[in-house]
């Protein structure tokens, strides 16, 4: 019996120490205004935890979604960065034209679109839709001298928005008068491109490649993956089998020509 | 970024200018064409005008466009807007004129290809000749059209080597690709067969009969000079150049039964590439020169096999049909083409050079049989005797645009298609 009383005392003081304890939290949660019971609180407490971390994850993967996109229309802004350049050598190369000229360049630019390459008109528009996105997310300098160039064509573009429809070559030498070139390159190609067979979503890829003078084609590389290198190969094979290209034209003077070529795949002619 | 934009600014203001294309998927698109000569010879002009037609057709590059109203005067060094007009309306994308003149016994053209879209000149070439030459220099411009338009050695400058009875021996012939403008080489009132043009078109090697025992010869078409290359006991026949012209394969019966061996061009350096009990002929090089297909009976029947160059890695194409001989590689080396005979007459047929995807491209009547390939790649001349008797013939490799090129009398065959 002597032991039973100190073991009683301790078991008592301990209740004691856990209903002050108790208290406390009992007026902690009366003071923001809760008055469930205590019992009640901790499991709310080890509720919401749970809760919490449920619900963050899908949070945070949505920002990851977004964060994808973004990247998506950075790889697209490249060409519109690269874009623009061409045109900006081309006024250094020509010192002697003024601005002016590039204005008179556009026209050509759309005749020569319409005449020669009727059928491609989709990616031109979905790459000034691209451009626009890219320009209004992240604006750049290097894009603004071009923007006011196809500020016209951006606006048109955005009265086809769903579905991709082709508007033409987009030439980015404001003087590259030589569209019937474009249009021997552009069937040579056509005809040894073996275009995989693709699903419901339309894909692309860009190659660069320079054309000498003579029509031999090198420097072939991919600009901007499909995401598929299957895709990719394709396209790249396509070039590479096309070598080599007519001479180029006689007007045109320069040692070399760049040409970036793109390939839609999945699209619906 | 702005790094790579520095980068891309300072290629682009080098040398070079940045085009964008796009694509739409693979069609095959042939470019618009129209041919106008004019000249006061109108006859001249309309032969003129034929053969541009024909080379530009068979190019199989190009639709010719009709346009009998469309006049011009000259050759004009940039079309007016009026006559661009007319040719845009009738779908021309590309107008070739040209103005075929006679002087004593010159004949002079001026050719000019344009493009209709802005009038621009592509290309303008002044060419003469004798008055023999005119198809000549027509097939010499075809050439340079096909050339500016898809960046393609175009094939109307070809000839084509052949073996023809048609004086009572058996000699060797040579005529433009189009069939026109044939020619004996041999002349020696033997047997004269299985010619082979050196890669580089400036020499023949053929079997002749004409000192008693079947051996090769090679004859120089610009000096006409003949020497026998070989001299062994036994046949020697189906001589095949290597693509690097330094080597001569060919079959040999020096040994007993037919092996495939190699020597140089000068006849020396003899190599005995293959060693069965059956009868090895009709070597073809791959055209980078590794491999060589043969015709072999080893296995029972006569079957294409295929080997390293060094008569290693041999092995079996064929295992369709009870006779299959003839083979020629494709210059572009991916097809073989092939005598090929299932019952009744021989076929030509074609199929991978590892023996798969077999098709037979002709059908009959008659036999068909030697096949060679133009340089190209795209079209097959062979030999065949669907009309009775045996003439040279071509076609695409895929056994349309069938053309007869031999027009004359007796019989003609193993055409060979030379390389330039």
């Amino acid at each position: 019996m002597t032991i039973t009383i100190p073991i009683s005392l301790l078991v008592h003081l301990l209740l004691l120490f856990a209903l002050v304890s108790s208290n406390i939290l009992y007026k902690a949660n009366t003071d923001r205004g809760y008055t469930p019971p205590p019992s009640a609180i901790h499991v709310n407490i080890v509720k919401i935890p749970r809760e919490r971390p449920v619900e963050r994850p899908p949070v945070p993967a949505k920002p990851e979604k977004k964060a994808e996109d973004v990247v998506k229309v950075e790889e697209v802004h490249k060409p519109a960065e690269k874009r623009p350049e061409p045109v900006k050598p081309v006024v250094p190369v020509e010192k002697k034209t003024a601005p002016k000229e590039v204005k008179k360049v556009e026209v050509k630019i759309a005749e020569p679109a319409k005449m020669a390459l009727p059928e491609p008109a989709v990616p031109a528009a979905k790459e000034k839709k691209e451009v626009k996105a890219a320009e209004s997310s992240t604006p750049k300098p290097a894009v603004s001298p071009p923007a006011d160039v196809k500020a016209a064509n951006v606006q048109e573009a955005k009265l086809t928005p769903p579905l991709p429809v082709v508007s033409g070559p987009v030439v980015e030498i404001p003087d590259f008068q030589y569209d019937y070139y474009l249009g021997l390159i552009r069937s040579k190609v056509g005809t040894r491109w073996s275009q995989p067979i693709t699903y419901k979503e339309v894909k692309q890829t860009l190659v660069d490649f320079t054309i000498r003078r003579d029509g031999k084609i090198g420097d072939v590389k991919v600009a901007e993956s499909s995401g598929d290198s299957y895709f990719d190969q394709t396209a790249v094979r396509a070039v590479s089998l096309s070598n080599p290209f007519p001479p180029l034209p006689r007007g045109y003077k320069e040692d070399f020509l760049k040409v970036r070529y793109r390939f839609i795949f999945g699209e619906k002619g | 970024m702005a790094s790579l934009l520095a980068v891309m600014a300072s290629v682009g203001t080098a040398q070079a200018r940045e085009v964008y294309l796009e694509t739409l998927k693979g069609e095959v698109r042939k470019i618009p064409i129209a041919v106008i000569v004019a000249g006061e010879d109108a006859a001249l002009a309309s032969t003129v005008s034929k053969v541009l037609e024909a080379d530009l057709g068979r190019s199989l590059y190009f639709d010719l466009i009709k346009h009998k109203d469309i006049k011009i005067n000259g050759v004009p060094s940039k079309l007016n807007e009026a006559i661009r007009g007319q040719l845009k309306q009738l779908g021309i994308e590309s107008a070739v004129i040209a103005y075929i003149a006679r002087s004593e016994k010159m004949i002079k053209l001026d050719g000019k290809l344009y493009e209709t879209g802005s009038g621009e000149l592509i290309f303008a070439k002044r060419y003469a000749g004798s008055d023999s030459m005119v198809r000549r220099v027509a097939h010499r411009f075809s050439d340079e059209i096909v050339f500016r338009l898809t960046g393609e050695k175009g094939i109307a400058q070809t000839r084509i080597v052949y073996a023809s009875d048609q004086t009572g021996a058996k000699e060797l012939y040579i005529m433009d690709y189009d069939g026109y403008s044939s020619r004996m080489i041999t002349g020696n009132k033997s047997l004269n067969l299985s010619p082979s043009w050196s890669p580089d078109s400036q020499r023949i090697a053929y079997t002749s009969y004409r000192d008693g025992n079947p051996d090769i010869y090679v004859v120089d078409l610009t000096t006409s000079k003949r020497e026998r290359l070989s001299n062994y006991d036994g046949l020697d026949i189906s001589p095949s150049w290597s693509p690097d012209g330094n080597l001569i394969a060919f079959a040999s019966s020096m040994d007993g039964n037919a092996e495939i061996y190699t020597m140089d061009k000068a006849g020396e350096g003899l190599k005995r590439l293959t060693y069965t009990h059956g009868e090895d002929v009709s070597p073809t090089w791959s055209p980078s020169g590794g491999e060589m297909a043969f015709t072999s009976d080893r296995g029972g029947s006569p079957q294409i096999y295929a080997m390293k160059t060094d008569g290693t890695n041999i092995r079996r194409l064929t295992f369709k049909g009870e006779y299959n001989s003839d083979p020629a590689w494709s210059p572009k080396g991916n097809k073989i083409a092939f005598a090929c005979r299932r019952g009744g007459g021989f076929r030509i047929c074609t199929m991978n050079p590892d023996g798969s995807g077999l098709i037979e491209i002709t059908i009959g009547p008659g036999s068909d049989e030697s096949p060679s390939w133009a340089p190209d790649g795209r079209r097959i001349v062979f030999a065949s005797s669907r009309e009775g008797r045996w003439n040279i013939y071509m076609m695409n490799d895929d056994g349309s645009r069938l053309e007869k090129l031999t027009r004359h009398e007796g019989n003609n065959w193993g055409p060979d298609w030379s390389p330039n």
